[in-house]
């Protein structure tokens, strides 16, 4: 629009005009007012599309950045869901269909099996848990957490072990079984395997004391309900209880089975009575061993029993000590009319 | 101008605080004597916030500067239309076009000249004799020549921008700068050779 050749023929500026009128514009301008106006009216009118703070690098690299950081974090939650996934197939795909594994047979898979997938194995849950105890109260949390870890244990299995069969071989289904079975599950059955193994090996004479082992899990119905199994769990310990009693065999207090001490004087049936009522009731023993622990652990009914043995053998003071223990473990039980003498 | 119209506020102050004196005082040495400087204010209100509205359609064809008083003259066009201040000359030769020697009526420009700053009290005196006379000489004017003269002191365009913001033809605004430059030395002949 400007044209210099068009100017070439223009009037100069005459500079001593130019001074004259620069006399005039001393202290002439706009009020403070309408200055401020006029900036608040063209800062509001690009107020619609706010400035972005910052340094023009900030500005510069904000958005790509943004969208890098949202890339990268979908794709870790999408890693770590695939990571999650797999396993929960590769963990079904190892299982046999329902129907075409025996009901009864043991599959090292079957344990493995998260208790919280939507479609659980039916039969292999049962027939998993036949050493399984009465569930503890407080273990609850530990069992579910040991869930979450058998399902973890259950993946490492299924990708170190072949590929398994519906019709497992009979060494490697007890072991697959104890790997991947979860860990509360398989702790309490330790810790009971070892408290009432010595009892378990002198009773045998007891029809009801045997328990279930694994190769014999695989014979136990799969409808057997878990109650029924804590109600042989409890004629077990009480069978214990009444043979220690009767002195029926003399019992070690803390070893697992070893071969039977010959009888001495101070061995004798009564003796090794009082001896395994003591281990087992904690008494006369500062350490209190495995079976003391499981005494102590055993139902009220049973150590109600024991306490009343011991009554019944004059050890009163034992049997209070006892009582007393029982008393603070069970405040709420309600006491036997004849053993309240005891516990007064 | 451009960056204000693409969002960024932070461009407008400066842009401001460039132009708003001679835009301020455009507006105001074409002003009637009867008008207070309320009312250049509030032209000059009128201009920016024409210009922020317009700020969309700025293109760069022209400079920025043309552009702004382009809206100025064009604003006050339009009061004087509304004022019927039609006695100027300004408005007739904008409706009708002229030749740029149109004379115009234009009254002297009878306001308070603030003292320069200067140091010593005599060159102040003489400074402020010396505005006084100058606006009583650009009252004298034509409007169209005052305003052609304006536009080059206030904002140094060209006389091709000057014949844009008036939208009249280049020889029309030769024209009338020509003359108003003729008239003002005339009128100022005896401070213009006590100040050489």
């Amino acid at each position: 629009m400007s044209d210099a050749r068009d100017d070439g023929y223009a009037p100069k500026r005459d500079p001593a005009l130019t001074r004259a009128y620069l006399e005039t514009r001393a202290g002439i301008g706009s009020s403070a007012d309408a200055d401020a106006r006029i900036l608040a009216a063209a800062a509001r009118a690009v107020g619609a599309r706010p400035q972005i703070a910052g340094t023009p690098w900030q500005r510069r690299f904000r958005l790509p950045m943004a969208i890098a950081a949202t890339v990268v974090l979908s794709f870790s939650v999408v890693t770590l869901v695939r990571e999650e996934r797999p396993g929960f197939e590769s963990a079904r795909e190892t299982l046999p269909p329902p129907s075409a594994a025996p009901a009864a047979a043991p599959s090292p898979a079957a344990p493995a099996a998260p208790a919280d997938l939507p479609e659980p194995p039916v039969a292999p849950a049962p027939a998993a848990a036949p050493a399984a105890p009465p569930v503890l109260p407080e273990t609850e949390l530990k069992r579910k957490a040991a869930k979450k870890e058998a399902s973890v244990v259950a993946r490492d299995a299924a990708k170190d072990l072949p590929k398994i069969t519906a019709a497992p071989s009979a060494q490697a289904g007890p072991q697959a079984a104890a790997e991947a079975r979860p860990e509360t599950q398989a702790k309490p059955s330790v810790l009971l395997e070892k408290a009432e193994s010595p009892l378990r090996d002198q009773v045998a004479a007891a029809p009801t004391a045997a328990a279930p082992s694994a190769p014999r899990a695989a014979d136990t119905s799969a409808a057997e309900s878990s109650e029924a199994k804590q109600d042989r769990q409890r004629e077990l310990r009480n069978a214990d209880v009444l043979a220690a009693s009767k002195g029926t065999s003399p019992m070690p207090a803390a070893a697992p089975p070893p071969p039977l001490p010959p009888p001495t004087q101070a061995s004798t049936a009564p003796g090794a009575a009082n001896d395994a009522l003591k281990s087992r009731s904690g008494i006369g023993s500062s350490a209190t061993g495995p079976a003391g622990s499981a005494a102590d652990a055993a139902t009220p009914e049973a150590w109600l029993k024991l306490i009343r043995d011991l009554r019944d053998a004059n050890k009163l003071d034992e049997a209070r000590a006892s009582a007393k223990r029982f008393k603070t473990r069970h405040p709420d039980f309600r006491i036997p009319e004849d053993l309240k003498a005891v516990f007064e | 101008m451009l960056a204000y119209a693409d969002g960024d506020a932070r461009a407008f102050p400066p842009l401001y605080e460039r132009h708003k004196g001679g835009i301020y005082r455009y507006l105001r040495r074409q002003l009637q004597p009867q008008h207070n400087p309320a009312q250049a204010d509030e032209l000059a209100q009128d201009v920016w916030m024409n210009a922020i509205n317009a700020r969309e359609r700025y293109v760069v064809e022209a400079k920025f500067t043309t552009w702004l008083y382009t809206i100025a003259h064009n604003r006050l066009m339009d009061f004087f239309r509304s004022n019927k201040v039609v006695a100027l000359g300004l408005v007739k030769s904008f409706d009708e076009g002229d030749t740029g020697d149109a004379e115009g009526t234009g009254d002297g420009l009878h306001e308070h000249v603030a003292a320069p700053a200067r140091d010593a009290p005599e060159s102040r005196a003489h400074g402020s004799q010396v505005a006084r006379r100058m606006l009583e000489c650009l009252g004298a004017l034509p409007a169209n020549q005052r305003e052609a003269f304006l536009l080059q002191e206030e904002s140094d365009l060209s006389i091709a921008d000057i014949a844009a913001a008036c939208a009249v033809g280049m020889e029309t605004a030769k024209s009338r700068l020509r003359y108003a430059m003729a008239k003002l030395r005339e009128c100022m002949k005896e401070y213009l050779e006590v100040a050489a």
